[in-house]
């Protein structure tokens, strides 16, 4: 492998004459330890002027890579190859394998996600209230994220949300939104439909942030659809998902794609407003977003905003998740740690 | 947008008690962040005198001095300062007393005790304005106006006892007059249900204009009437520039705005109260391109690229043409509505002043202000589309309040260049729509007084009111705009909760949804674990498992390097997942995840990157003494996806044996992470046409080494759409006999190319044509080291009648068909 870089050119020289006389303890941690070459060479790209950055990152990957390969052939265990010959891929198990050796199922230890669990237990409320379901989508572009939801480009309401971007602009959904011009443009009201995802969000993470969480959006566009039936919908399945009556009190907020824009919140249903480290002792909680459909994004979707109105909200699950389970940090939700999975 | 409520109180009665009117700004205006009692952060701040003052022995640096703090006695204060004279008036901290500028209610800092300093006793401490939270100078004491009763608190003497409420900007963020306290007190008298009118210099700013000077003339150049709709300006001579009177500084503190001097202190108080920012410049500063110096000429216009501008914030700023720049006769001066420079800056020596009072376009303010990264006080207020109207009142009063405390006057013309002055906004709004789409019942009487109390024009024309919107209003532009208004103020919460009528006609199924729903519970059930793993993946989690970057979606604006691509696909996810959990102590695991890769290749009929749901599976089985190929491992659970799902028979193609121009691209590009001979295709069969399913088999040991897996690694991933499609339309049931039933186990010897599979299917059809009812099962695959290019199959072949014992030579004739049939086909001989 030629590189261009120099800094990277004599770190692979020196590896070369390393690889053969060190022992593999002592190759791991001149390279990798916690001062090791290799590690500095990686973050040196900081260092590195800004033309510069792709190629020495590439290079400098590409000797961790030989590096690791090299060092793995070393190491014992993992360096069996496997075998290279055929087999039959038909078959249900190898060939001259024991029957006490016939592969099987893990058993009874599998779990669903508790996201996808509690998603579960949403979405079929929704679905007993006559609502049909739609997946958002992962990667979107500017006009449904942005444009068909009443946010032109370069307005400052697109600050409310810390969007990620790719090269090519196209954008990781920062909300279920994303969906909302799709769902009306491709039906005719009366129009209900719930569309749960994924949306993630540019902000550092901490216990209680992440980059990636899910959203649950729902649309209701009818004929004489007003505000008190978006607060009578999405308390009725608020009483259904936690299963009691709840007060309800919505405060003002402002979202571009709707008008009004509120806040909704319900009596803590932890300690029924006595006050508890849920609600912040406060005995309320705030629930989700939710506004009338602005006539823009109606008119947008091709929806006359003179016959039919309508309802929006959308809120996060992750949240309901961690309450339910008392998880302290947001972050295991996509750590895959199985100490954690398999307690679901 | 901090709120002080003694601020709020001059400009309009508050007659609620501060925690219900707190409760209603929060349910009718927006989320309050905030609340902050001031008397209590001045708690044990008192105003002292000092009295007596002495060197200290030991220090050069710190002065000791008699204080009077309206107790019986004199206590001593060593300071940090030198420079008190007696007579001075103080702030004092006494014994016990927190830091104002430390608190924070959720520390508990340090409280001021009886010190030694340099061996000198010292009770209590002489406040600075950092102290005091009133600006950053930590140079020396803060002196206090001097006609104060000694002893006296000092929240009282300065109207500090006062409540702060901060309200969320996110909830006002389309009420540009709401981030001035102008605007807040509007509404907090509507919440009130009071009658709310601006002060008169606001909403009459005629009766406030100064008379214009004659000693210079101030032209205005404006050349981009876009960015720029209204430009004002005014030259304001023998300016003496100062401190800012108490009054000012304690205003501007309450709004957490640092008081610097009394020009540009009047500048930010009036852009706090008003929403409308301001700038001064330096006169003398400014290249007046006029030989003669009787004036000068302000030039707005698009920056040239390779321009820049010294902010005062120290930074050189590059400007590009995209920019809105505030130039003299030669260069910028001023990036519009973002920051003014330094070159021009008001200082303790500057004399005559231009002052700038003007509108720019919300856009172009947001585009410069993300470019250079300045997000100051003016440029948030721009971006929230302030109204031109807002100049001509506040320029005024800036005037006034300019010339009241620094002695100016006014030297020359008031510029205003307004080419086209917005008019007002008009709408109807028909009472009974409203009343249908809000949900309330309020009547006209009650509505008309909710918009006059925020002064809207009302006119009643015909059963119809016509609304003249006021001219602050920027957000107001459609009827739902005002349903907002009257909603908000007539309280959210007093509206009837319904429920909407509907048919009784079912919501159309998502099929697809529910065969992903089967798909996870049957995983589970069978002992698998679900993941969820970011699709935020690190250039090696591409490079590492032999996917090409430039199939995958990069992102400009990633939160780290590790996260900086999209994924492709899920399994290097899963592997990684694995990984980790093996180092856990999990050497024996099977992971899955249901979800979405991209690739730049595949599109939507959007044009939109497909999005391809996949489910995706790894297991790892520790260190197992079997020879056997670990892709047997993970085909079981496949297995039991096509039988319990009732998928069709699903073919496998081995890797190595599959034409890889004929894959689909997103098979292709994943190809490399598995052992080609250990490894398949999955795919099945549709009216002639070959679906593709995915991917199945051990983990290559190229990806292995990266990751530390285990020789036992294996996954799949497959199209869950595909899987779907491929649900049988024929059930497998058979009706089961009540007669007894013969077994025996047969064994074929073939050679090792011909697929199981295919001698399976060979059987069963043989079967099948008996009508009895039918079982087979493997029971060996077995070849021996001497004949190694053969392998003898076992299969156990059950038969029932259905409608009598069956008899052993009926068996056999089934028996023979069946090795007439394998021996045509495979040349199987049974042995």
């Amino acid at each position: 492998m030629e590189y261009e870089i120099e800094s990277v050119k004599q770190l692979a020289r020196q590896l070369e004459d390393d690889i053969p006389t060190l022992k593999l303890e002592d190759l791991q941690s001149k390279y990798m330890g916690k001062n090791g070459l290799l590690k500095q060479l990686l973050t040196d790209i900081t260092n590195q002027s800004d033309e510069q950055k792709r190629t020495y990152g590439r290079e400098a990957n590409l000797l961790k890579h030989y590096f690791t390969e090299r060092v793995s052939q070393l190491s014992s265990h993992i360096t069996i190859d496997s075998s290279t010959e055929k087999i039959d891929p038909t078959a249900p198990f190898d060939i001259n394998t024991p029957k006490a050796n016939w592969p099987k199922v893990k058993g009874i230890e599998g779990t669903m996600h508790p996201l996808m669990q509690e998603m579960e237990h949403v979405l079929k409320i929704f679905q007993n209230m006559g609502f049909e379901i739609v997946e958002s989508k992962q990667l979107d572009d500017d006009y449904h994220m942005f444009e068909s939801l009443n946010i032109p480009k370069g307005h400052p309401a697109r600050d409310i949300w810390d969007t990620f971007w790719t090269d090519d602009d196209l954008i990781p959904p920062a909300h279920t939104s994303t969906m909302q011009n799709r769902v009306m443009k491709e039906r005719k009201p009366p129009i209900r439909v719930i569309v749960p995802g994924r949306c993630y969000r540019n902000e550092a993470t901490d216990a209680s942030h992440e980059h990636t969480f899910y959203q649950i959006e729902g649309v209701y566009v009818d004929k004489n659809i007003s505000l008190g039936d978006m607060l009578g919908t999405i308390k009725t399945y608020l009483e259904a998902f936690f299963e009691m009556d709840l007060e309800i009190k919505v405060q003002p907020a402002y979202f571009p794609f709707v008008e009004p824009g509120c806040e909704f919140m319900i009596s803590c249903p932890f300690c029924k407003k006595t006050g508890c480290s849920v609600c912040g002792y406060d005995g309320w909680m705030e629930i989700m977003g939710c506004g009338m459909i602005h006539p823009n994004v109606l008119k947008e979707a091709g929806i006359d905003p003179e016959e039919y109105t309508g309802f929006a909200w959308g809120f996060g699950l992750d949240r309901l998740v961690m309450i339910k389970h008392s998880i302290a940090d947001i972050r295991r939700l996509h750590s895959g740690d199985l100490n954690f999975l398999k307690q679901f | 947008m901090k709120v002080s409520l003694e601020s709020i109180k001059k400009l309009t009665p508050i007659s609620v008690p501060i925690d219900d009117l707190i409760a209603k700004v929060f349910t009718q205006i927006g989320a309050v962040e905030h609340i902050q009692d001031l008397s209590k952060k001045y708690e044990g701040t008192l105003v002292a005198k000092i009295i007596q003052k002495r060197a200290h022995p030991d220090s050069d640096k710190l002065g000791v001095y008699m204080v009077d703090i309206g107790s019986d006695t004199l206590v001593q204060v060593v300071a940090g300062d030198k420079t008190l004279n007696e007579g001075d008036m103080v702030a004092y901290f006494s014994l016990g007393a927190k830091l104002p500028y430390n608190a924070s209610p959720e520390k508990n800092e340090d409280v001021v005790k009886k010190v030694k300093l340099r061996g000198v006793d010292s009770e209590g401490m002489m406040a600075s304005a950092k102290e005091l939270d009133l600006s950053n100078d930590h140079t020396k004491i803060m002196r206090l106006d001097t006609d104060l009763p000694t002893g006296s608190l000092f929240a009282k003497a300065y109207g500090m006892e006062d409540t702060l409420i901060e309200i969320e900007n996110k909830a006002i963020a389309n009420r540009a007059d709401c981030f001035g306290l102008l605007g807040i007190a509007r509404e907090i008298a509507a919440i009130q249900r009071t009658l709310f009118e601006s002060p008169k210099w606001y909403s009459d700013p005629q009766t406030n204009k100064p008379e214009e000077g004659k000693k210079y003339t101030l032209e205005v150049d404006n050349q981009n009437q876009i960015n720029c709709p209204r430009y004002m300006g005014v030259i304001i001579e023998n300016v003496k520039v100062d401190q800012s009177p108490m009054w000012l500084k304690v205003e501007l503190a309450k709004a957490g705005i640092k008081p610097i001097n009394n020009v540009v202190d009047v500048t930010n108080y009036l852009m706090h109260l008003t929403s409308q920012p301001l700038h001064a410049f330096d006169f003398d500063k400014v290249s007046a391109g006029d030989s003669e110096g009787r004036g000068c000429k302000i030039v707005v216009r698009q920056a040239k690229s390779g321009e820049n501008v010294l902010g005062i914030n120290g930074k050189v700023l590059e400007l590009d043409e995209s920019m809105t720049a505030i130039c003299d006769s030669r260069t910028p001066i001023a990036i519009a509505g973002i920051i003014g420079g330094a070159q021009t800056e008001v200082g303790d020596n500057t004399q005559t002043i231009i002052l700038e009072c003007a509108n720019f376009n919300r856009y172009n303010i947001r585009k410069t202000s993300w470019k250079l990264g300045l997000f100051t006080d003016a440029a948030t207020r721009y971006t929230k589309a302030q109204s031109p109207s807002n100049c001509e009142p506040v320029l005024y009063q800036a005037i006034k309040l300019i010339s009241e405390l620094t002695g100016g006057s006014v030297a020359s013309n008031i510029a205003d260049v307004y080419p086209e002055p917005k008019m007002q906004k008009e709408l109807r709004l028909d009472i009974n729509r409203f009343n249908k789409v809000s949900g309330l019942n309020i009547s006209k009487t009650e509505i008309v007084e909710i918009l006059k109390g925020i002064e809207y024009g009302v006119k009643e024309i015909d059963g119809s009111i016509k609304l003249g919107i006021p001219l602050f209003r920027e957000d107001v532009n459609i009827i739902e705009d005002v349903y907002e208004d009257i909603e908000r103020i007539y309280g959210f919460n007093a509206i009837e909760v319904t429920l909407p009528k509907k048919s009784l006609l079912p919501a159309k199924n998502n099929r697809v949804l529910d065969f992903k729903r089967k798909v996870r519970s049957l995983l589970a059930s069978l002992g698998a674990n679900e993941v969820l793993t970011y699709n935020f993946v690190s250039n090696n989690d591409l490079t590492d498992f032999g996917l090409d970057l430039n199939q995958a979606f990069h992102l400009k604006n990633s939160l780290s390097p590790e996260l900086e691509f999209m994924r492709i696909n899920l399994l290097p996810s899963l592997l990684n997942k694995m990984s980790e959990n093996i180092n856990r102590g999990y050497s024996n695991q099977t992971l899955f995840e249901i979800n979405i890769g991209h690739n730049q290749t595949e599109k939507d009929k959007e044009g939109l990157p497909l999005e391809r749901w996949t489910v995706a599976l790894v297991t790892a089985q520790g260190n197992v003494e079997s020879n056997a190929s670990s892709y047997y491992d993970v085909k079981v659970y496949l297995d039991q996806i096509q039988k319990k799902l009732n998928l069709k028979q699903l073919d496998y193609t081995l890797l190595a044996d599959t034409d890889s121009t004929s894959l689909p691209q997103w098979i292709k590009i994943q190809s490399n992470q598995y052992n080609m001979n250990r490894s398949a295709i999955v795919t099945y069969n549709q009216e002639a046409k070959k679906i593709f399913v995915g991917l199945i088999g051990e983990i290559s040991n190229q990806v292995r080494y990266t990751r530390g897996l285990p020789i036992s690694s294996a996954g799949f991933e497959l199209d869950l759409e595909a899987l779907y499609n491929g649900i049988s339309d024929r059930s497998r049931y058979q009706e089961p006999s009540k007669y007894p039933k013969i077994s025996q186990d047969l064994c074929f010897v073939t050679t090792k190319a011909v697929p199981y599979l295919e001698m399976l299917i060979e059987i069963e059809q043989v079967l099948k044509a008996t009508r009895m009812y039918y079982e087979v099962e493997p029971v060996d695959i077995y070849s021996s080291e001497k004949d190694p290019k053969n392998k003898q199959v076992t299969f156990r072949v059950s038969l029932q009648s259905h409608d009598k014992t069956l008899q052993t030579q009926e068996y056999d004739k089934v028996k023979e068909k069946l090795e007439y049939v394998m021996n045509e086909k495979f040349q199987a001989k049974l042995v």
